[in-house]
């Protein structure tokens, strides 16, 4: 599956986790993201909505396979398991994205899902050989399911073949059901892939369109596919795609590289696995990308203007020189002392305005002020009191006064110590 | 006219230094006169990339007001020149980087590019750096971090008037869970201009405290940063092919320590 890997919000091995907790927590908390598995060179994901498990991949696998697949990686120790957050709306993209995989809720394959979780539950709790028989209930049923899918999967042929029909000859498909079929299939289905266009490169085809390629490739594997026997463990290594002609190029495109595509074919023509190859990588080309998509596939945040404008308004304000602060400060101090001497009982004040302009800018005023002396009873009784009120006065004439002189910042204000003495 | 260009990141720890170290000594060869300043006064690397740590005079002493630009200018290796930003903390109290400004007006006179390695992030040192040049390559890994920072670098820059020559796309690798270069283009608006894979000889050359383009000009990352070099001037440049030496050759050499 294409996901977007950022920084996950969880990580730990296998043999540290309960898994099937770690499924109850996500379900219980209502999470949506994904979850990444690897085991040693395999990789696979699931695919949460709501905390619900949405869409699974496994390598090559998808949905139900990729579930078991899963499964039995957390049984190695050394699987690391990845839990990444997502927002609602990418979840939903997400889902868009890889469609091949995504598990339909009310399909018998939701199901599994709850069997899996208990299993992986269980593996940690009982003999080796409870666990066996768990897996393969599951796949005695299959096998009805798989039956089903494979008379979907004859009809599908039926309609890619009159689309491709000009383009492929019953050579062609002669050819391709002569291949053995003790052969496992997954080394079966990478040969196919490649040997089934060189197969229409020798029908003299070579016009061919890109899209043809890829449509008799299909249809040559839907055949092949009806033609295995569908039993048990072998048929889950079939692709993931139910027959759709998109769904295909999706996974084609995601599940192999074209190196991976090249190994174990090199008695082809190597003419023809250009062609393949320039023509598959035509394809991605081509494909139309749109900037908006792209963005929010991978949660990438376009910066407003309005940021850029604030960054770089306190980039120029920032940078003040020595002369600058000296000024700053005589305004600051002259603002400071005509205010001062506004208040009624004060006689007189001196006002000192230090600045500090390293790093972030602060500093320090000093205000020492006279006030009217009083009568003695009331020096003795409320002398205290009027001090504490002008100091209070005097303290917020100052902070009014650096808010003032710094408009744009008033935070600044906080990043001043205001001193007040009487004389 | 000297051109200033500021290779910057957005994201720390992309390879920009590396990047522009290497560019630096590759312009150099093609008969620039070409000044590397590593601007990075917090996390200076340049000179350990380049060999050239524990010089006297740096940027900091320049920054701090104690010593004149010219003084804090070193021949590099492949006749590039370079002005180490110096790895003092206790210096850094001292800076000013609004002394940046007179300091690069003088290196200008003396180069025919002049190369400035950014500081990462967007403080008021990277700022300074992007918005002393005239244009800017730049650099990012193809992991969506590293774009995200990519693309905030390339708004700001855009806003300074600065003209973004394109995108080096460093550390690529053929990996499905990477971006590809097609939607780093398309989420950047900008050209990709170089695309330099995943090389271990990067670190290899590093540790020895030598430029790759000097050390293993045979590499891929040497390779894609010459053509990188050649293209920014417009010059021609043709790959070094590496040497396709037998398993047995490689063995006795690596046996008799050549390596």
């Amino acid at each position: 599956m294409e996901m977007p890997i950022t920084k996950p919000s969880m990580v730990s091995y296998a043999d540290e986790l309960d898994f099937s907790k770690l499924m109850e927590d996500l379900a219980k908390d209502h999470k949506n993201g994904f979850i990444r598995v690897t085991s040693s060179s395999e990789e696979g994901y699931i695919l949460y909505k709501d905390g619900k498990q949405v869409a699974a991949s496994y390598e090559r696998y998808s949905k139900r396979e990729a579930l078991e697949k899963i499964n039995s990686a957390l049984d190695n120790k050394n699987t690391l398991i990845e839990v990444f957050d997502v927002g609602p709306s990418q979840v939903d993209y997400l889902l868009d994205l890889n469609k091949p995989y995504t598990i339909e809720t009310d399909s018998v394959v939701y199901d599994v899902i709850g069997e899996l979780k208990k299993k992986s539950s269980e593996t940690s709790e009982e003999s080796v050989e409870t666990v066996n028989s768990t897996i393969i209930e599951p796949e005695v049923q299959d096998s009805d399911k798989i039956e089903a899918s494979a008379k979907n999967l004859s009809e599908d042929v039926e309609s890619v073949e009159k689309v491709v029909e000009s383009s492929i000859t019953e050579k062609t498909d002669s050819s391709l059901k002569e291949q053995p079929s003790e052969e496992p299939i997954k080394e079966l289905e990478m040969d196919e892939e490649v040997e089934s266009s060189p197969s229409v490169g020798l029908d003299e085809s070579v016009d061919k369109s890109a899209q043809n390629v890829e449509k008799s490739t299909l249809a040559n594997e839907l055949e092949t596919s009806l033609n295995e026997p569908p039993k048990g463990e072998e048929m889950s290594d079939e692709p993931p795609s139910s027959g759709g002609l998109d769904e295909y190029v999706d996974y084609s495109s995601v599940s192999n590289t074209p190196e991976e595509s090249v190994v174990g074919t090199k008695s082809e023509t190597p003419l023809a696995k250009t062609e393949i190859e320039s023509e598959s990588s035509d394809i991605d080309d081509e494909i139309p990308v749109d900037r908006s998509e792209l963005l929010k596939k991978y949660g990438i945040k376009d910066v407003q203007d309005d940021d850029v404008e604030n960054l770089l308004q306190s980039y120029s304000g920032g940078i003040i020189d020595d002369d600058d602060v000296e000024r700053v400060e005589l305004v600051l101090m002259n603002l400071i002392k005509k205010s001062v001497l506004g208040i009624p009982k004060i006689k007189g004040t001196e006002v000192m305005v230090f600045l500090d302009n390293y790093k972030d800018l602060s500093g320090t005023i000093n205000i020492i002020t006279e006030y009217e002396s009083q009568g003695f009873l009331n020096r003795i009784m409320g002398q205290n009191r009027t001090a504490v009120n002008l100091r209070r006065q005097i303290i917020n004439i100052a902070e009014i006064a650096i808010k003032k002189s710094f408009r744009q910042y008033p935070e600044v204000v906080e990043r001043f110590e205001i001193n007040v003495e009487f004389s | 006219m000297t051109r200033v260009i500021t290779v910057a990141s957005g994201k720390g720890g992309v390879g920009k230094t590396t990047i522009t170290a290497n560019l630096g000594v590759s312009l150099a060869t093609y008969g620039e006169e070409v000044i590397v300043l590593d601007a990075d006064v917090a996390m200076a690397n340049l000179e350990l990339i380049l060999g050239m740590e524990g010089k006297s005079v740096t940027l900091h002493d320049v920054l701090s007001g104690d010593a004149d630009i010219e003084d804090a200018i070193y021949e590099g290796p492949g006749g590039v020149k370079v002005v180490p930003a110096g790895i003092s903390l206790e210096g850094l109290r001292k800076i000013k980087m609004d002394r940046l400004e007179s300091a690069l007006e003088i290196l200008i006179e003396s180069a025919d590019i002049l190369l400035i390695d950014a500081p990462a992030g967007l403080e008021k040192d990277a700022l300074a750096a992007i918005a002393a040049a005239q244009e800017m390559i730049l650099v990012t890994t193809p992991e969506v971090p590293s774009i995200s920072d990519a693309l905030k670098t390339k708004i700001v820059a855009n806003r300074l008037g600065v003209d973004i020559l394109g995108v080096v796309i460093n550390r690529e690798q053929h990996d499905k869970t990477f971006l590809t270069i097609s939607e780093i283009e398309t989420i950047l608006e900008v050209p990709v201009i170089a695309v330099i894979p995943e090389d271990n000889e990067v670190s290899r050359a590093a540790a020895f405290g030598e430029p790759l383009v000097v050390k293993n000009p045979k590499s891929p990352t040497s390779n894609a940063i010459m053509q990188l070099g050649a293209d920014l001037i417009g010059e021609e440049y043709q790959p070094i092919e590496p040497d396709k030496k037998g398993v047995i050759s490689k063995l006795v050499e690596g046996l008799l320590g050549r390596r």
